[in-house]
């Protein structure tokens, strides 16, 4: 699927007091995904990702889990207008957080709605008998798919309920995987930020160490400063609190996107001259350093000026 | 030189039919360089003598042929299928999308079924092949799924796995390759794999397609051409089989000027993103045209006739004609 489709919700479940999830189909064959995949939804202009929770393999509907924030948004809007039998404006799925099929071992951990990335990991693992083990955080009376991450986890699941479980289950976790583990976190950003701490104390290579973000993090206005359009030669002054991706659409320079928010990486382009300063989350942690590319949504300039592919 | 005694080239033969050629140069141009010759697939292209590129995986009127010439090989050498172990995924998804893109093709010889149980069936008249499996089994009828798929399928088979934005080779099987060993490049990276070929390495081409490569979207179908030439019809000239060749046929051919048996040996590639791996599958579909047959078609002859004159010596040296350039250009001019 490429560009925007009609997905038919087929079912509306209550998960928990806050979740709920939402059953996609369509007429036409759905095409397969890669585990932690995520669904680009649109709802009145605003486009927001939400992870699928299957495997992905042979996918009969496409499946998302939503949690009502409280704070208005796409989120909220979806649990308060989305019925059985509607329809909904979907691209994707679109792979930003896939497994790593070489790794000796798979850890997974999930805060909260997290879960979701991190169930689609697990239900592959178990298909493709990868070895696993789950830490998964939530408030008590609150964890989405619980029983569904029990099931399929069985003794390898460590159950956190709360803040503080959580941060020693996960430092225990860490501390005592085999050599070639690869870690997958997904969770609100204190918590990303406690696992990437965590694996680096513990000594682990970033690489082995993949995040989720599920929500963007708020960026700053940054510097003013001027991109060299290759193509037609134009300069274009990138204001203080304006996206590149922004400016080179008003100059009608056309760039792929979908997120705006530096999380599902569709609209990379690539620089030739000048350095980025990288606020995307996309890239992994070996290449923050890439000068020849960038994500125009969010990153801006460590240089007075990029000269860009495009 | 070498007096060890030589196994006898028994390979037979091989000749594309001229209206399925995938014939490599762009309408109208009469010189040849390399670059990201890139386009999306499924789409038929027109020749001055017939069409392809309908299909990713195709089956053409020389299956038969092929197919005997493909089973013979990986009966004698079964390493030329090899794979990692991670990549059982992969290859599966590749095995499933294969067999789906053939069995419309041929419904009198192909049958496919995926049954309510999950078990995939797949029967093959012409070669009297008939398995079943489930999705994720290590073997298909005793082959690992990448090597079942080459059994059935007139391409070579590779798959190329992603690991920290850059792509390996996790998977081969291949029996057609053009002076190179597939075999041998399990594991290798994709810029060591491109290393060898001359005028690519440093001009950043085999990192531009290599990003190319990554940046492609799930399910996304490409195609490109490439071309060499060579002295006999034979459709292995891998590596493998090298010790099977006499090394001097190919000069003595050019110096008693039988410019006319020649081989136009075109690869037709295709490039899937498996949406649910997000694995790539190359695919290399080799065709052979004798110069005799491609000069039939007046078209053809003064293209190929400008392209093969005007080529930088390094690149005619690559391409395999080099050595004997004049005497082939005065053959076309005859």
């Amino acid at each position: 699927m490429t560009g925007d489709d009609r997905l038919t919700v087929a079912a509306v479940e209550q998960t928990t007091v806050d979740v709920r999830s939402y059953v996609l189909t369509s007429h036409r064959p759905l095409r397969p995904y890669e585990p932690g995949s995520h669904l680009v939804v649109g709802l009145d202009g605003v486009r927001t990702c939400y992870s699928l929770t299957d495997d992905g393999t042979a996918p009969d509907a496409y499946r998302i889990s939503v949690r009502r924030t409280g704070r208005g948004g796409l989120s909220d809007a979806l649990h308060d207008t989305v019925r059985v039998g509607g329809q909904l404006s979907v691209s994707g799925p679109r792979s930003a957080f896939p497994p790593v099929p070489h790794a000796r071992h798979h850890l997974f951990v999930a805060a909260g709605i997290g879960i979701t990335p991190i169930l689609s990991h697990l239900g592959a693992a178990r298909r493709w008998g990868r070895s696993c083990s789950v830490v998964y955080g939530y408030r008590s009376g609150a964890a989405a798919h619980l029983e569904l991450v029990r099931r399929l986890a069985g003794a390898d699941l460590v159950e956190a309920p709360g803040r503080t479980a959580l941060a020693s289950a996960v430092a225990e976790a860490v501390e005592r995987q085999p050599v070639g583990t690869h870690l997958y976190a997904c969770g609100p950003r204190a918590v990303l930020d406690l696992v990437t701490d965590r694996c680096a104390a513990a000594g682990w290579p970033p690489e082995r160490v993949h995040v989720e973000h599920f929500t963007a993090p708020d960026l700053d206005a940054g510097a003013p400063f001027e991109v060299l359009v290759r193509s037609s030669g134009r300069r274009l002054p990138v204001p203080a609190g304006v996206s590149l991706l922004e400016v080179l659409e008003r100059d009608g320079v056309a760039v792929d996107h979908l997120c705006r928010t530096g999380v599902c990486g569709r609209c990379r382009i690539g620089v030739l001259a000048g350095t980025p300063e990288h606020r995307d989350l996309v890239l992994p942690a070996a290449l923050r350093d890439a000068a020849d590319r960038m994500y125009p949504c969010v990153s801006r300039a460590g240089t007075a000026e990029l000269e860009l592919d495009l | 030189m070498t007096t060890a005694p030589r196994t006898p080239d028994t390979a037979p033969s091989y000749a594309t039919p001229l209206a399925e050629l995938a014939w490599p140069f762009e309408p109208g141009a009469d010189t040849y360089r390399y670059w990201i010759n890139v386009e999306r697939g499924r789409r038929p292209v027109a020749t001055a003598a017939g069409s392809w590129g309908r299909h990713v995986l195709e089956v053409d009127g020389g299956y038969p042929a092929v197919m005997a010439e493909r089973t013979a090989i990986l009966d004698r050498e079964p390493r030329r299928c090899s794979a990692l172990p991670h990549a059982l995924p992969a290859a599966w998804e590749a095995l499933e999308f294969g067999l789906a893109e053939i069995a419309p093709q041929r419904p009198d010889l192909f049958r496919l079924q995926r049954g309510d149980d999950g078990v995939l069936r797949w029967r093959n008249d012409l070669l009297g092949t008939r398995w079943s499996a489930r999705t994720g089994d290590p073997l298909v009828d005793g082959a690992h799924p990448l090597a079942a798929l080459a059994g059935q399928v007139q391409e070579d088979l590779f798959l190329l796995g992603p690991r920290e934005d850059r792509l390996y080779v996790d998977a081969v099987a291949a029996t057609f390759t053009g002076s190179w060993s597939s075999s041998f490049s399990l594991g290798m990276s994709f810029a060591d794999l491109h290393s060898p070929v001359p005028r690519i390495r440093d001009s950043g081409m085999v990192d531009r397609t290599e990003r190319f490569l990554l940046s492609l979207d799930p399910g996304d179908v490409y195609r490109r051409t490439n071309w060499s030439i060579y002295d006999s019809g034979r459709l292995d000239a891998s590596l493998e089989a090298s010790h099977r060749r006499d090394p001097g046929h190919a000069v003595r051919s050019a110096t008693e000027h039988r410019y006319g048996s020649l081989r136009l040996r075109v690869e037709l590639q295709h490039l899937v993103r498996l949406p649910a791996t997000g694995a790539l599958l190359f695919l290399i579909k080799t065709q052979l045209a004798a110069f005799a047959d491609i000069v039939t078609v007046p078209q053809w002859a003064g293209q190929l006739r400008s392209v093969l004159a005007e080529l930088p010596e390094d690149m005619a040296a690559y391409k395999g004609f080099a050595r004997y350039r004049p005497g082939l250009l005065d053959w076309f001019d005859l």
